[in-house]
């Protein structure tokens, strides 16, 4: 069953391509991290460059939301890392825009 | 004004239970690179914006009473009512009581889904509920 688009964000408050909460679970996806490496990750695999407010402002809603959960502190800085759910919710938008992607591919013919 | 000033002044834009979790960790990346005007930017459209949506109920709500009490005393002093309520038998009584319940809807709506995002993120933390797609 297709669900109808809609403009606003879902309930796990993901919904548009590039959004930072998206890019701030991609970044997450092959382990803890910290808040610099995950700008330093988003534009390496992305480069969309995410500002200081933006990341920790994403961060804080995803650990509210339970997607991500911040660890122990190293030094100063604190790792975050998925949570199930984040995984679920990133896996869930990853098909999303796989098939978009597949779609746009096709019709532009891209290989 | 010093670099740390500033980012002290940047930080405290952010709400007091906000900068508590966060702040040290905000503080330390502002402090680590380059303070572009975009990063300043990109700080104080966050911290407000998480600013006015942690007052967004709350703001609401005093509104909501804060019409309805300057209504109530409107209709008061123009003998269009003795009550805090009315039946809307003439037009001016009418769009009286409309405008004095006006407030409320947006107020109801909003405190409406703040509780429905607090229940579904307590179901979602004991697991029965997963995350859908957009």
């Amino acid at each position: 069953m297709h669900r109808m688009a809609r403009q606003g964000r879902d309930e796990g408050g993901l919904a548009r391509f590039g959004e930072p909460g998206m890019l701030v679970l991609l970044a997450l996806s092959d382990g803890a991290k910290h808040g610099y490496a995950i700008t330093a990750d988003v534009l390496e695999q992305t480069g969309i460059r995410l500002g200081p407010g933006t990341l920790y402002g994403s961060l804080s809603k995803l650990v509210d939301r339970g997607l991500v959960t911040a660890l122990a502190a190293e030094e100063r800085r604190r790792p975050y890392e998925l949570t199930e759910a984040g995984r679920e919710a990133l896996a869930a938008q990853v098909a999303t825009w796989s098939r978009v992607v597949a779609t746009g591919r096709a019709r532009l013919s891209i290989a | 004004m010093s670099t740390r000033s500033l980012i002290n002044l940047l930080v405290r834009l952010f709400p007091r239970a906000w900068r508590v979790e966060y702040g040290a960790e905000l503080r330390e990346m502002l402090g680590s690179q380059r303070l572009t005007l975009s990063a300043i930017v990109d700080v104080v459209r966050t911290g407000v914006g998480l600013r006015l949506a942690g007052h967004n109920v709350a703001w609401r709500l005093i509104f909501a009473a804060a019409t309805s009490t300057a209504v109530e005393l409107f209709a008061v002093h123009r003998h269009l009512t003795d009550n805090i309520l009315w039946l809307p038998d003439t037009p001016a009584r009418a769009a009286t009581l409309a405008l004095l319940c006006s407030g409320w809807a947006p107020a109801t709506i909003a405190v409406g889904k703040n509780v429905h995002r607090r229940l579904t993120r307590v179901r979602r933390q004991s697991g029965s509920v997963s995350v859908r797609d957009s």
